[in-house]
């Protein structure tokens, strides 16, 4: 057995933590659907026809991102696919800004005000896909 | 865009950090990622598939047509919610105005106004005289429509060109029988931009 080191329990910290916060993401957008291709749909990105396929497959690989993040299990896949979605999102909500669109960010619930698309949620953004990165690198070569 | 190009330089710099140190993912995770999303997404079917919320797995749209534009209006409803499949409707299209006629429209004071944001958006302000319909809670049956003279001259607008609300309104009250509907493209943003009068609260 290893002895724990400071960055391993860092790196535990980091994964816990990330795992909560995929869960409780994922949640709204698995109960209601439509609201979240509506969601989807104001960033005006995604072709029509293809928005609903992803709203109903993408808060699935939160969730288990989120779960295997939080039992240990294929953490370094976990984290590769969770810096890809992270990388995805800050590239859409930059657009947003950028095009000037003052819509639903998305990001964690899906309540209408309080969570526009802004510099803040990027900044919340980058930190996850910091920790994403963080998680890659020390179970990139791990079989767990 | 000074911000922008600096948090996208950020960000590119520590992805490249990643794949420049020397460090090369191991392909058993790569492969676990492949597995791992095909699992999501299975779940995702099943679930999608028995929810009560489940939604059409391609997106059913109506397709407007506007002079020279296709509007592609996408419907959002649980699958079963949704008698017939809407996929290609073609539907007879309100026509869109610009702002000069919809302000030209508002001081001759005939044409209805209709908004077709959410209550809450409507309370912090909206053009005088214009009432409240949200798209969300859109009845067929509401007393306000059934009340109203089909031959009435009806402007619908939301936020501005980004919303789809004004379209949506402006092809249901058509497919109602209304006779005399537009929708104004620039919306609530462009119309408080311009400085046009305003009103504020819950009444028209």
């Amino acid at each position: 057995m290893k002895k724990m080191t400071i960055y391993s329990a860092l790196a535990v910290a980091v994964r816990i933590i990330l795992g909560f916060l995929f869960i409780y993401a994922s949640l709204d957008k698995i109960l209601d659907p439509p609201k979240f291709a509506e969601v989807i749909y104001n960033y005006r990105i995604l072709p029509v026809e293809l928005i609903n396929i992803c709203a109903v497959a993408v808060p699935w690989i939160e969730v288990l991102i989120g779960v295997t993040l939080l039992l240990g299990i294929w953490v370094g896949s976990s984290a590769l696919l969770l810096s890809g979605i992270t990388a995805v999102f800050i590239i859409l909500i930059i657009s947003a800004i950028v095009r000037g669109l003052n819509i639903e960010c998305g990001c964690f619930s899906l309540d209408a005000e309080g969570s526009l698309v802004s510099w803040k949620r990027v900044i919340e953004d980058v930190f996850i896909l910091a920790g994403g990165i963080y998680l890659l690198v020390c179970h990139r070569d791990s079989e767990t | 865009m000074r911000k922008v190009k600096y948090i996208i330089a950020s960000i590119l710099s520590s992805l490249q950090s990643v794949t420049m140190k020397n460090i090369s993912l191991s392909l058993n995770v790569l492969y676990r990622s492949t597995v791992f999303m095909l699992i999501a997404i299975g779940f995702a079917l099943i679930y999608n598939s028995i929810s009560p919320k489940g939604i059409k797995l391609i997106t059913p749209y109506r397709q407007v047509v506007v002079g020279d534009n296709i509007y592609k209006i996408p419907i959002f409803q649980p699958r079963k919610l949704m008698q017939k499949s809407f996929i290609e409707t073609k539907v007879h299209a309100p026509d869109e105005i610009d702002l000069k006629s919809a302000y030209r429209h508002y001081t001759e004071g005939i044409t209805l106004f209709i908004d077709t944001r959410t209550h809450e958006k409507y309370r912090l302000g909206h053009i005088p005289r214009a009432i409240s319909i949200p798209m969300e809670t859109f009845d067929y049956a509401a007393p306000i429509l059934t009340n109203t003279p089909k031959d009435q001259k009806i402007i619908t607008y939301c936020d501005g060109e980004v919303c789809s609300q004004s379209i949506d309104m402006a092809v249901y009250l058509d497919e109602l029988g209304f006779s005399d509907v537009y929708f104004f493209v620039g919306g609530w943003l462009q119309w408080q931009e311009n400085g046009f009068p305003l009103t504020e609260g819950d009444r028209p």
